[in-house]
């Protein structure tokens, strides 16, 4: 699909390579384009870093510490609420019904 | 107003309708193609016999429209009308820093403490607020039984039947 139609892309392109030190080192970004009439939005990350040398090609990988972080950090505040929901929700049940239940 | 003049306004207003959105389009167009590859990873910096690059987070939406009408109101008046707006946001934040030296490419992260921390403290106010309401929904079930039971019903710690 063309990025510039309405649609959902997703991506992963190489920079310009760089040659240094005798390895030529090509980095990689995965990149979200989304697109609908009048408007769009586009994520950029960086993937990885290849690494080539002597012929070896190699991949080191781009981990983005801080969005790693804030994901766990807020899937922990999820389970938080979901757990006290489903709690209050067994707590409110009447007792007989909450019996039958389990 | 004349049928012939309401109608060739109501034709200014569709083309400029169109023109609107072909512009809107392509100015889409050039601020999303500013999110590449090349903009993700800036140009490498020569310290000493290294060489750094920057790799960045990149972010950018917006959205634009534009719109016209016509329309007859209770008197007969007839009356035409068009309009637009829009809005956008972008985003940019350091992921990593890529190293590469004579003895090979290694990736050092760069870690926001500050987005940690917030995202910390969210997740802190979070739960606190869950565990307010676990509490208060056990007090008030406590109360609607009469404290009759030998336990709390909702998993709060065992109550001495003496003092219910």
């Amino acid at each position: 699909m063309n990025a510039n139609e309405p649609g959902v892309t997703w991506s992963i392109d190489n920079a310009p390579a760089i040659d240094v030190h005798g390895m030529t080192v090509v980095p990689r970004a995965r990149i979200l384009h989304v697109r609908w009439p009048g408007g769009g939005w586009v994520w950029n990350q960086p993937h990885s870093v290849q690494v080539t040398r002597a012929g070896v090609v190699s991949e080191t990988p781009i981990v983005d510490v801080t969005l790693v972080a804030i994901v766990a950090l807020r899937a922990v505040a999820v389970l938080a609420a979901a757990a006290a929901t489903l709690w209050m929700v067994r707590g409110l049940l009447p007792r007989g019904r909450r019996n039958s239940h389990e | 107003m004349s049928e012939s003049a309401e109608d060739k306004g109501i034709e200014t207003i569709d083309a400029g309708v169109i023109e609107g959105n072909k512009q809107a389009a392509e100015t889409i167009q050039r601020l999303l193609d500013v999110a590449q590859p090349h903009a993700v990873f800036k140009e490498p910096v020569k310290v000493g016999d290294q060489v750094v690059i920057t790799a960045n987070e990149l972010s950018v939406g917006l959205g634009i429209g534009f719109g016209g009408g016509s329309g007859t109101d209770e008197e007969g008046e007839s009356g035409h009308g068009g309009g637009g707006g829009g809005g956008g946001a972008s985003m940019g934040r350091p992921v990593a820093a890529v190293i590469i030296t004579p003895d090979g490419v290694r990736v050092e992260p760069v870690v926001d403490v500050t987005k940690i921390a917030i995202a910390f403290f969210t997740a802190l106010g979070a739960i606190f607020v869950a565990a307010r309401r676990i509490r208060r929904v056990a007090k008030d079930r406590r109360s609607a039984t009469g404290h009759s039971c030998g336990s709390s019903d909702i998993g709060g710690s065992p109550r001495n039947p003496a003092r219910g």
